[in-house]
């Protein structure tokens, strides 16, 4: 009996030896490239990157924004305004009763709850683990739903070939694009944007940004102390750019 | 002449078995690229050993893009951009196929491919091509036109 158990067992152990080895075989490049490929980098789900864009501070006129975000990102005019690629743009806005005058850049508000993730029939558009709404061009088709749906405006189809991209944003014929929140600074640390640092560097320090879900960071604590407007609030997709003095 | 007909009788199947041959070896084989391509490129030594990456480079790029994309996981040894860094000459021009590294093999092989239609095709340390005085004043152009009301946004309810 005791010889047919131990006859068992090590049969038994064989298996399941023999079964983690080939398990670890099979298993062990996969894991592997998750490891090297994942676990260090990529998208914080405990963070969301948002913007805080003081509209007292924006100067009119002034579009050091646009521009940044554009030759940052190699988005330029083909010489047809109507159909030209705009990730930002100023918007002046006229009070009726007062005549106060201001200005804003309005780009992708990264919302929470994005109506253009909602629509898209690809899940092409899609929004990140750290609150990002980007736009997969490998899976886009072009439909332009997304563009229908949002309520900002905020993206662009590109009806025309393309060449000289930048190496950091493909863009191409037959896929919308909006704002990435300079996914790719994002990604590699840097903590802040194109339109941020030209902002900053021509001293009016209108945008701020930052991880809202940091207590301790400058937009977080910015809005806590003085609040702010989320455009369209009504709509309630929590959007990631606030904005104060509008 | 008996003779003289046997060897030819010979000679013909043994032409056409080495044209056979000939043909089939064209057909599996991937044609490397031309020497001047390589010397061009600064990469000396690939992420992975030539045979894979030269089968398997397509299966690596279309495995760990959505991981990139989606995710922001990006490995560094598997990237696009640093293919095109490492492997495409400064100097090469998708016009010109026979000049860039991706494209030659690619036009030789007849297999079409659409990464080049979005992605640069150039290393990143390249000059730009038409950084020049033209789209400067395009820029402005572009700028100008927003700044004379082309934008369609004229108000933002704020409840």
């Amino acid at each position: 009996m005791s010889t047919e158990n131990s006859a068992n067992v090590s049969r038994r152990q064989f298996i399941t030896g023999a079964a983690t080895a080939v398990a670890g075989l099979t298993v062990a490049p996969g894991v592997f490239l998750l490891k090297t490929a994942g676990a260090a980098n990529g998208a914080d789900p405990a963070k969301r990157w948002g913007l805080l864009i003081d509209t007292s501070k924006c100067a009119d006129g002034c579009t050091a924004c646009v521009r940044a975000c554009h030759e940052e990102n190699g988005v330029r005019s083909l010489g047809r305004p109507k159909t030209d690629a705009q990730w930002i743009r100023k918007v002046h806005l006229t009070e009726r009763e007062t005549g106060h005058q201001h200005s804003l850049p309005v780009m992708c508000q990264h919302c929470e709850k994005p109506p253009c993730v909602d629509v898209c029939p690809t899940k092409a558009s899609f929004i990140r683990p750290d609150g990002i709404v980007l736009v997969n061009k490998h899976t886009c088709i072009g439909c332009r739903y997304c563009m229908m749906a949002c309520p900002y405006k905020a993206r662009s189809f590109i009806h025309e070939p393309l060449t000289d991209q930048k190496p950091h944003s493909p863009r191409g014929k037959g896929t919308v694009e909006s704002c990435t929140l300079c996914v790719h600074k994002v990604d590699r640390g840097e903590g802040t944007t194109a339109c941020v640092e030209a902002c900053n560097k021509d001293g009016h320090r209108a945008m701020v940004f930052g991880d809202l879900n940091d207590p301790s960071s400058e937009i977080a604590q910015r809005l806590k102390r003085e609040g702010s407007t989320a455009v369209r609030a009504d709509l309630r997709l929590n959007p990631a750019v606030r904005y104060q003095g509008i | 002449m008996r003779r003289g007909f046997a060897q030819f009788g010979l000679v013909l199947p043994a032409l056409l078995l080495a044209g056979l041959a000939l043909t089939l070896t064209g057909c599996g084989k991937v044609e490397p690229p031309a020497p001047h391509l390589v010397l061009e490129a600064r990469g000396d030594q690939c992420v992975e050993p030539t045979d894979v990456i030269r089968r398997d480079h397509m299966k690596i790029l279309m495995h760990e893009r959505d991981e990139a994309k989606i995710y922001g996981r990006r490995n560094p040894n598997h990237s696009f951009v640093g293919c095109v860094d490492c492997h495409v000459s400064p100097t090469a021009s998708r016009d010109d196929p026979s000049t860039h590294f991706c494209m030659a093999c690619h036009q030789f092989n007849a297999v079409r491919m659409d990464c080049f239609q979005c992605h640069t095709d150039r290393p990143s340390d390249a000059a730009p091509p038409k950084r020049s005085a033209d789209l400067e004043v395009s820029i402005e152009r572009h700028l100008a036109l927003q700044a004379d009301g082309i934008e369609t946004v004229q108000e933002i309810s704020t409840p």
